[in-house]
């Protein structure tokens, strides 16, 4: 009796020390570079990066590498990356982000120039890559001086896809290039809870990223901007009122009904089921729309996205791209860099059109020669893809001159933060919890200080 | 007994017991769901034609297999270490002669403090370190934390336990000569056994749950069950039977052993409480 | 025969200072330099911008009111922080008080009525919230959606318009557990001679459990309340997967907003002050509590 607690904690003691000392030797095996590296890879939780983590756990090889792929919802893999990078973390040794993070991140230094490891390919290699196929204005949106700091795996701009049966049965039809106004028309003439029909399904979920994407392009449309050349707040403005109310219009007279907890995750899901008639969203969301899974394959019609005041450059600009942790092991980032060449290569594209000829696994718009392959080029979408990509001008994003640069967002690194605390503003008052003064007001204040404290004005 | 209390016994019965199952119900729910595959799992059914094709998908994932074994290091160890820490400090807070009286109380009372702290207070700190010294893709980083976090816990159970023992049986064991560690070892420790016991499996029920250090201080290699999960919140109606077979995984071995161990449990807590 | 320990050489330091130690470095030091980090400007995603010493400037950014009409987030979110934590308390007091009375009944299978009622207070919030979030409180797959187009009524989107409130009750299910399971301990723990005497004396069941057995409790309420205080401040998982502190900043808590100031915003400074202000307040109300509940032991005694 005295001796059998010690027995029971001994007993457990040395039961951890076993598993612990397993875990250890598990754990030290990507230190040296002559052994077997582990790369770290954490991806978004959209369907075409989903699609990417399948096929690379099934498809991709290299000798000594094993790769460890996460993935996670958007908003924290944004916020987990940009802590990590601005921290010189190494928990990730692949940093998955976009022309957002990449302009500011090469110029700090967190991510790594890319020419060295392109010079340092054998011929053959760089032909088989073929840099040049790469659609030049993603190329360019992950590059500095020149040096690319990141590939892009897959590009999009933003359009309208709608139902064609529902808009048959309502007698109704759609414009090749509608206005706002006329797209919350068509939504209230569609929506019909009664048969749990949402006319128009689009974004609530808070984040920059997220309900941020489609609004800030709503604001553009409606000829609004977020600062005047002098960094003075512009938010309290009719145009940018336009937009915010016309985004409240839209959900609560024709949209979901869990308005605020909608990613684009769930919208996708509502229109597969063929319960929305009009969803804005990315390009990208279209290849799921047509894919074996969804009851509206070969049923969706693809038009312009809207414009309102200003009458073109009204849809986004983003790229999911790749790129390597300057502060990863020269082992860890070698490993990487071969990974992003097979993920953003040719027989990639191939590999996924054969795998799912409805397309719903190619990453779209990162290559010109995705185009040209017959299978994809008949997709329903992939004209109107090139059609927006085309009239994108990020540089320019509204009708007055701007300071900043971004479509859908404003390329200054405090915009994670305020960004996101913009569309929680949103989100209020788009339940009603404050009024658009409110919201307006809270918003512009917020802006105003961000210019003041980033130095900016 | 009269009809009366009968059915005043039986009427409390049902109460009791509708009580009970509409409370548990959310768990029980997920754990029928576990059994469904995605396109029953959609809409919400009580009967349905079970299979066990999901939790053979999800076990098979070897994702999830590394989150469990991660979940399970943290826990094992991390209580191991936190009893071999707080057993000595809180024997030597109640028996243990220091220069100053007061030593004892002051550094209880430091102990019993730092267990109102919220991680929040301390993670900015604890995430840069770890950055710079490369300890998120380690799993030794965030169990020092966890022991950092969890050994007041067992130093407060176990205090009172020890309070209570009777001061002669270490006088006798002073006077035959016998080492501090010898008291502690071999007098000590049985006696609190239950003690031991309720704290270990506290501690090791909040590791296995934890959620906010280990979602912020871990990475691929080394996120826990807690974190996995909550990777799981923005699936809408797409992944439910997997969802509920994953939490099903996740959950059932804390909710085993809290079960399994109430009693001691309570004795653990208020004993170790009652007496402040 | 002396009353204390026979003083010997050796030291028991060793015993206390390894404990000491792991404690002092995970916790406090780094606490310490969480307060050292509120007095600084320094933004991770601006490393053009110098850290600099930026006195309390951090502080009032969250505190200072310019203009009485508008006043700071920081206090709303303050307010929140204090309406979850001191609902989510009360209820589970007098609720797992009045479900304790109920458990505390010899009855066929009692056993396993207690075992499902404490299940809850084992399962990992995260996993708890996305439990309740999808297949439950969802309006279209969840048994909220099936049980409103049963009843005949439009669910409303629970957590877009009531996050408050959703995020109340999870918290309430998830902890009342643990009360029921402390105060369950001290009614069992009653004397059962006494429960006897009272039937016979033929005292009512009112008197007997709010004039008897309550005050016999005591110290088990004390335990479940400051206990289950501390669970419900640092609760932050919870949150992260149901609401994530929406609409807005409708449901943040101050835990809450440092994380998000933190892996959100890169303003350790920012972060800094707001978590060392939520260090202040759980102090503060943690004494505060104490405080009543010796209060209100002296008015038994």
């Amino acid at each position: 009796m005295k001796h059998f607690s010690f027995k029971v904690v001994t007993v457990i003691f040395l039961f951890a020390l076993v598993i612990g000392f397993q875990a250890f030797a598990n754990g030290s095996s990507d230190s040296d570079a002559t052994e077997d590296v582990t790369i770290n890879i954490a991806l978004a939780n959209n369907p075409l990066s989903q699609a990417l983590e399948k096929i690379a756990n099934s498809k991709y090889s290299a000798e000594g590498v094993t790769l460890n792929i996460a993935v996670l919802p958007e908003n924290d893999l944004r916020q987990r990356l940009t802590t990590e990078a601005s921290t010189g973390g190494t928990t990730y040794d692949m940093f998955y982000i976009g022309p957002y993070e990449a302009n500011n991140w090469a110029r700090n230094g967190w991510l790594e120039d890319l020419e060295p490891y392109f010079d340092a390919l054998p011929a053959e290699k760089l032909a088989w890559y073929d840099r040049a196929d790469l659609i030049q204005g993603m190329v360019g949106s992950l590059s500095l001086n020149g040096d690319s700091y990141a590939l892009p795996f897959y590009g999009e701009s933003s359009f309208i896809m709608y139902n064609k049966e529902l808009f048959e049965a309502k007698g109704l039809s759609m414009p090749d290039e509608p206005t706002w106004d006329e797209i919350y028309e068509l939504a209230l003439a569609i929506n019909d809870p009664a048969n749990g029909i949402v006319g128009m399904t689009m974004r609530g979920a808070p984040g920059w990223g997220m309900s941020g994407a489609p609004f800030v392009t709503m604001v553009n449309a409606f000829g609004g901007r977020f600062y005047d050349m002098d960094w003075n707040a512009t938010v309290d403005t009719p145009e940018q009122r336009g937009a915010w109310e016309m985004y409240k219009k839209i959900l609560r007279d024709a949209g979901q009904q869990d308005i605020l907890s909608y990613t684009y995750n769930e919208c996708i899901a509502l229109m597969q089921s063929g319960k929305a008639g009009i969803y804005y969203d990315a390009t990208s969301i279209a290849p799921p729309l047509e894919s074996a899974e969804s009851s509206i394959a070969g049923k969706v019609g693809y038009v312009m996205p809207p414009h309102q005041k200003q009458k073109s450059n009204t849809a986004w600009l983003w790229n999911w791209a790749m790129g390597i942790n300057p502060k990863s092991s020269e082992a860890n980032k070698e490993a990487v860099f071969n990974f992003m060449l097979w993920a953003t290569s040719k027989d990639f594209i191939n590999m996924t059109v054969e795998m799912d000829p409805t397309g719903a696994s190619t990453p779209p718009a990162s290559r010109s020669s995705t185009y040209a392959l017959p299978a994809y080029a008949k997709t329903p979408y992939a004209e109107m893809t090139l059609k927006t990509l085309e009239s994108t001008d990020f540089t320019k994003p509204t009708m007055e001159p701007v300071p900043y640069v971004g479509l859908q967002y404003i390329a200054i690194p405090e915009f994670a933060d305020a960004g996101t605390k913009m569309t929680e503003y949103l989100a209020d008052y788009v339940v009603d919890k404050i009024s658009l003064d409110e919201a307006i007001r809270k918003t512009n204040d917020l802006f105003n200080q961000v210019a003041i404290d980033g130095d900016y004005r | 007994m009269n009809i009366k209390r009968k059915m005043r016994k039986s009427g409390l019965t049902i109460i009791i017991f509708t009580i009970a199952i509409i409370y548990f119900f959310p768990i029980l729910y997920m754990f029928m769901s576990g059994f469904k595959t995605e396109a029953q799992a959609v809409r919400p059914a009580l009967f349905f034609m079970p299979t066990l094709k999901t939790f053979g998908k999800v076990l098979g994932d070897r994702n999830m297999f590394g989150y469990l074994k991660n979940s399970v290091i943290q826990v094992s160890v991390g209580t191991s270490i936190s009893l071999l820490l707080g057993i000595p400090a809180a024997f030597a807070l109640a028996f243990g002669q220091f220069r100053k009286k007061e030593t004892n109380d002051r550094v209880y009372l430091w102990f019993i403090t730092t267990i109102l702290l919220p991680p929040v207070a301390v993670i900015i700190p604890l995430y840069t370190s770890f950055q710079k010294l490369s300890l998120i893709g380690t799993p030794w980083g965030l169990m020092i934390v966890y022991v950092g976090f969890h050994v007041p816990i067992v130093v407060w159970m176990l205090h009172s336990f020890f309070s209570d023992m009777p001061l002669e049986i270490l006088e006798a064991a002073d006077l035959d000569g016998c080492s501090r560690l010898k008291q502690l070892v071999h007098i000590a420790m049985p006696l609190v056994k239950t003690g031991i016991i309720a704290s270990g499996l506290l501690v090791a029920v909040f590791i296995w749950n934890e959620f906010f250090l280990g979602f912020n201080l871990t990475g691929n290699t080394t996120a826990t069950l807690p974190v996995y999960m909550a990777r799981f919140r923005e699936q809408q109606g797409q992944f439910i039977a997997q969802l509920s077979a994953s939490s099903a995984i996740a959950i059932l071995p804390a909710i085993i052993l809290g079960w399994m161990t109430q009693k001691s449990l309570v004795k653990g807590l208020t004993m170790g409480a009652v007496k402040g | 025969m002396k009353g204390i320990m026979v003083i010997k050489k050796k030291s028991d330091w060793p015993f206390l200072l390894p404990a000491m130690i792991v404690v002092a470095v995970m916790t406090q030091i780094p606490f310490l330099l969480t307060i050292v980090y509120s007095t600084l400007r320094w933004n991770l995603s601006r490393p053009d911008l110098r850290i600099k010493f930026n006195g309390f400037k951090n502080y009032s950014y969250f505190l200072k009111i310019e203009d009485i009409r508008h006043i700071p987030e920081f206090y709303s979110i303050l307010w929140q922080t204090i309406l979850i934590t001191v609902s989510v308390l009360v209820i589970c007091t007098f609720v797992g008080f009045l479900l304790s009375l109920l458990l505390d009944h010899r009855l066929p299978g009692i056993n396993i009525a207690r075992t499902l009622i404490l299940g809850p207070f084992f399962v990992m919030s995260t996993a708890s919230g996305v439990i309740w979030k999808t297949t439950i409180l969802n309006t279209t797959f969840g048994w909220y959606g099936v049980i409103a187009d049963f009843l005949g009524f439009s669910p409303v989107d629970l957590i877009s318009y009531y996050p408050l409130l959703v995020i109340i009750f999870l918290f309430v299910w998830q902890w009342m557990p643990f009360f029921v399971l402390v105060i369950l301990a001290g009614l069992q723990g009653i004397p059962s001679h006494l429960v006897d005497s009272m039937k016979i004396d033929g005292v009512n069941w009112y008197q007997s459990t709010f004039l008897i057995k309550l005050p016999l409790i005591r110290n088990h309420m004390q335990v479940a309340v400051m206990l289950g205080l501390i669970f419900i401040i640092k609760e932050f998982g919870l949150i992260l997967v149901t609401t994530a502190g929406g609409p807005g900043t409708r449901s943040y808590t101050l835990p809450y907003a440092v994380y998000m100031q933190v892996f959100n915003a890169s303003n350790v400074g920012r972060a800094g002050a707001l978590a060392t202000m939520t260090v202040i307040l759980t102090l503060i109300v943690v004494n505060l509590l104490y405080k009543s509940i010796k209060k209100s032991g002296a008015m038994y005694e």
